[in-house]
């Protein structure tokens, strides 16, 4: 009865008086994109029929009285209403039949519709099994995506190449903002939360605003039953790297009327980590999250108020943490023995505190011949501190405390037709980054005010069962108003004539400038899916997508500790502009229990590509090191996904990833730097449904060695007993290639309690992986066992 | 509808309204680096020669000058780490406070100089020496002699009598490197 969202009755003809037998006649459609229904059963007292292809039905010599009308379809609710039949009727019966798809107000992807955007997911399976690793970890399951880390704790996923700014990452509806932040920084996010994360690669999901150049990432939680029930979890792992812990609930109370109330939360705490044979010093965690929300969910209308909130405490290995050129020389040629083993629960300096909350109000309704409106503002707050190893009273203030505020609201239109939809959105978001002065230390990211307003519309258009197209366009405005304090020297020498308008004041050899930016970026995408046969899919996306640079791009000043570099922004930058060009090629074929394959090659350019590149030296009292600017260069990056997935028996699976990219900065004529080295990825699975849903799984990574890339080495002279000696270190070349095993195998214990245990790194194998930042100091984390305890009720 | 629209529209606007920056009132103070030791001033005072005092500065690693040696002769040699303040630089007493987090060495090149460290220097609770006062016995120099100077912030372990209890430049390992200035000695 719920879904039933209209009937109408039209009164045509004549009613004979003496007449006791009339005709009822009419049609059945869909609410949302006025469909007409084929195959409705509709039932009128005892007569019964189908409706045809144009969605119609007739009955004749109905008896004049009331009857229960009944219509039925495949994949609606059930409609039941009393007629009184006194004359001929025509009846316009009005079912929903997407309503178990779209109930939500988050839109879920469009991994359920007929897209050309290129996506992979993971579903809750793959989440549950994997539940105490980092979202980074975590999507580097997927072909074409990998994580970039500075140690274990911090990971940051990577999609073919990109990363940082130039990936978005929507958390139930809400673009995550703190990776403004710079490299070093990963997001705050309990994977746990979560029913599937989506990987949308390429510049092809404009609705979720124009920086994710190099794709989305989007964190969907459960779509709620609508009945009245509780259920939930609770979750207890126990982690041996690091001899830690995990323990986590989720409880969700819904109701028949569209109520719902969902609350859960996670607690973990590792110790020191282990690499092959070793501890590490100073690389325990400690993390905590809370999630709350309730709303109502009804088809035609509906709203949802939810927080979530992580707090995250972890060191950084203190063998990493260095700060002059002769350091780095001994510890990447010689390590730090003296910083190993000695296990540890306790977090010293250097070490992070990262907290990020966010609060979201969202409300939608639809309407039956202007479509569904939705509307969601968001609040996030984001703070990190980081401690260094610091003096006297500044020994416990952090040497970085950034807190950034902000606020965003959009407001969506969707409108679906039998052939077409079109979805329109504007959106407007203000942010508010306060480095703390108490630090007493210089900022890295300084004060600013970042004002965005965009537009969006998102044409798709269905030209037969085979071939559906889409058209996007969006334009976006931001401006950044800052406050920076520069060094005269640098301000002189690099902007004073061309940004003479942003100078405020001098004071000694300092000078405070407040740089006001504009951007307007225009971004577009077409794309074609084409299904020739049930077997057969090809997709093609064409994109061009324009990029605000991030703060860390236009202001950053100061050291990096783990990579010997002062790195230092670059005011003069533009935006970005990102072409992009994907294909999808996927086949079903009648190997053994049945093969499919999926190949997806792609191709990015970019004549405005924000790179980091050497650019001189700075004398220190430490010592001399390199600098790095951001430049625009010109570049290009081509790749290919591919996967397969083979049903050898019914209980028996193979699945296997293949991944390669060459990524070029064509004005310097040299690879990019932080290329995803080639992958292949392996795994058989066993599954029995019978006794206990059991499963064991073998994973097998390959990693290839990378054998493009850039050279920013380090010379650094010093004097070793009584001799000058000039040296080079080498922070270019890449690690050797690597194969590890991971292992899986569970079960249903009981009816409700399911265990897991995975272990990563069967076999202890010493290996570095060229995207960890901190790989010339440490090796990747050693054996991992871990067991889930979950009971679902 | 139109009241959803609206009640957007109203807030779109409002946050652009409140949120827009009121005048100058809010310039953030500048900061100094407090944990940076912008300079380093080096004093040498001849034993034989009280009037032989030399002094030289180093700021971004670059010295204002070069030690005069002379073969045979044994310099006082004092280091002052300091902080940039402003425009101007103070001596930090935090290092001889937290002397147990901070050891100094010496590395000469292409010169014979032994360091002693001095009866009046700063012990660590250890009863290493911190290296803030030192004696140097020059042996000989040559025109391309140069001494190397580091402060290491809390390093793993400190050996003062390295590479001998009569030649102490001392020995590190781990820890940060707070200062690595050389300077030419001749």
């Amino acid at each position: 009865m719920k879904h039933i969202i209209n009937l109408m009755l039209v009164f045509f003809g004549l009613t004979l008086v003496t007449a006791q037998s009339y005709s009822v006649e009419g049609t059945v459609q869909d609410f949302h994109d006025k469909t007409m229904l084929e195959n409705a059963v509709v039932t009128l007292g005892n007569s019964t029929t189908k409706t045809d292809k144009k969605g119609r039905f007739s009955f004749s010599n109905i008896s004049a009285g009331s009857h229960q009308l009944v219509a039925k379809h495949p994949l609606c609710d059930d409609y039941t209403e009393n007629v009184k039949v006194d004359r001929d009727l025509h009846l316009a019966i009005i079912l929903e039949h997407h309503s178990n798809e779209i109930q939500g107000v988050t839109l879920h992807g469009s991994h359920k519709t007929k897209s050309s955007v290129i996506m992979s997911t993971l579903d809750k399976t793959e989440i549950d099994r994997n539940s105490t690793e980092n979202l980074g970890n975590l999507l580097s399951r997927i072909t074409g995506v990998s994580a970039l880390k500075t140690g274990n704790n911090i990971t940051k996923p990577v999609i073919r190449g990109l990363y940082g700014s130039r990936i978005s990452i929507l958390n139930n509806g809400v673009k995550m903002a703190e990776q403004e932040w710079g490299v070093e920084h990963a997001p705050n996010i309990d994977v746990t939360d979560f029913e599937h994360i989506d990987v949308i690669k390429g510049a092809s999901a404009l609705k979720y605003g124009n920086e994710g150049v190099g794709g989305v990432v989007v964190l969907e939680p459960a779509i709620l039953p609508k009945k009245d029930t509780i259920m939930g979890n609770i979750r207890l792992s126990g982690i041996s790297n690091g001899r830690g812990g995990e323990l986590g609930a989720t409880i969700i109370k819904s109701w028949e009327n569209d109520w719902f109330v969902k609350a859960g939360g996670t607690y973990r705490k590792t110790g020191d980590q282990y690499i092959p044979h070793h501890t590490l010093q100073n690389t325990g965690q400690e993390f905590n999250s809370f999630n709350f929300a309730f709303g109502k969910h009804s088809f035609l209308q509906g709203f949802d108020v939810s927080y979530s909130g992580t707090n995250q405490e972890f060191g950084i290995y203190k063998g990493a943490h260095l700060s002059s050129p002769e350091d780095f020389y001994n510890a990447v040629n010689f390590g730090q023995p003296y910083f190993l083993d000695n296990f540890s629960y306790d977090i010293d300096n250097p070490k992070q505190e990262v907290a990020h909350h966010i609060a979201k109000v969202s409300a939608y309704k639809r309407f039956s011949d202007f479509g569904k409106l939705t509307f969601q503002y968001s609040f996030q707050y984001n703070r990190r501190k980081e401690f260094d190893i610091r003096r006297g009273e500044l020994l416990n203030v952090p040497s970085m405390d950034l807190r950034l505020i902000t606020h965003s609201a959009s407001l969506v239109h969707l409108i679906e037709r039998l052939n077409w939809s079109l979805e329109s959105g504007i959106s407007g978001s203000f942010q508010d980054n306060f480095p703390d002065p108490a630090t007493k230390a210089r900022r890295l990211i300084p004060d600013y005010y970042r004002y965005d307003a965009g537009a969006f519309s998102i044409f798709k258009y269905r030209f037969s069962s085979k071939l559906n197209a889409e058209a996007a366009v969006r334009y976006d405005f931001s401006r950044y108003d800052a406050y920076k304090y520069y060094d005269s020297d640098k301000w002189n020498d690099n902007y004073a004539s061309q940004f003479s308008e942003f100078f405020v004041s001098e004071s000694g050899s300092r000078i405070l400038t407040r740089p006001i930016l504009d951007y307007h970026n225009l971004s577009a995408n077409v794309g074609l899916n084409y299904k020739p046969t049930q077997d057969f899919e090809f997709k093609l996306n064409l994109s061009r997508a324009e990029r605000t640079p991030n703060p860390a791009e236009l202001f950053a000043d100061g050291l990096h500790h783990s990579a010997a570099i002062m790195e230092e922004g670059n005011l003069s930058i533009k935006k970005e502009t990102i072409y992009n060009v994907n294909l999808s090629l996927a086949g079903q074929f009648d190997v053994l229990k049945g093969l499919h394959i999926e190949a997806n090659p792609y191709l990015m350019y970019s004549d405005s590509f924000i790179n980091q590149i050497p650019t001189g030296v700075m004398n220190t009292n430490r010592g001399v090191f390199p600098v790095e600017s951001y430049q625009q260069v010109k570049a290009r990056m081509l790749g290919v996904d591919v996967d397969a997935e083979l049903s050898i028996l019914d209980n028996l699976k193979w699945k296997s990833g293949y991944s390669v990219l060459r990524g070029d900065d064509l004005t310097n004529n040299q690879p990019l730097i932080l290329m995803m080295p080639a992958r292949n990825r392996n795994s058989i699975e066993i599954m029995l449904h019978k006794p206990s849903q059991f499963y064991v799984t073998l994973e097998n990574d390959n990693v290839f060695r990378q054998k493009r890339y850039p050279i920013a080495n380090l010379p650094v002279t010093f004097i070793k007993d009584g001799v000058e000696r000039s040296e080079i270190v080498d922070f270019s070349t890449p690690p050797a290639a690597y194969t590890s095993f991971n292992a899986t195998l569970g079960a249903n214990l009981f009816k409700h309690l399911n265990v897991n245990f995975r272990i990563n790194n069967l076999f202890n194998t010493e290996y570095r992986e060229y995207l960890n930042r901190l790989r010339y100091y440490m090796y990747e984390p050693g054996r991992n066992l871990v067991v889930t305890l979950k009971y679902n009720f | 509808m139109k009241k959803l629209l609206n009640i957007t529209l109203a807030l779109l606007a409002a946050f652009f309204i409140l949120s827009c920056r009121n005048s100058d009132d809010d310039v953030p103070e500048d900061v100094h680096e407090h944990d940076e030791i912008g300079k380093v001033v080096l004093t040498l005072t001849n034993k034989a020669n009280a009037s032989d005092v030399q002094t030289i500065s180093v700021i971004s690693g670059v010295a204002d000058g070069h030690l005069h040696l002379h073969a045979g002769d044994t310099y006082f040699a004092v280091l002052d780490f300091q902080i940039k303040h402003d425009d101007h630089y103070h001596s930090s007493d935090e290092i001889e406070e937290e002397k147990d987090h901070h050891f100094i060495t010496f590395n000469p090149a292409n010169a014979d100089i032994v360091v002693v460290r001095a009866a009046n220097d700063i012990v660590r609770t250890d009863g290493q020496k911190l290296g803030l006062r030192t004696e140097w016995t020059i042996n000989s120099t040559q025109e391309t002699g140069k001494m190397n100077i580091k402060l290491v912030h809390g390093p793993a372990t400190v050996n003062q009598n390295y590479p001998s209890a009569a030649n102490q430049l001392g020995q590190t390992t781990g820890g940060e490197t707070d200062v690595d200035i050389t300077v030419d000695a001749h």
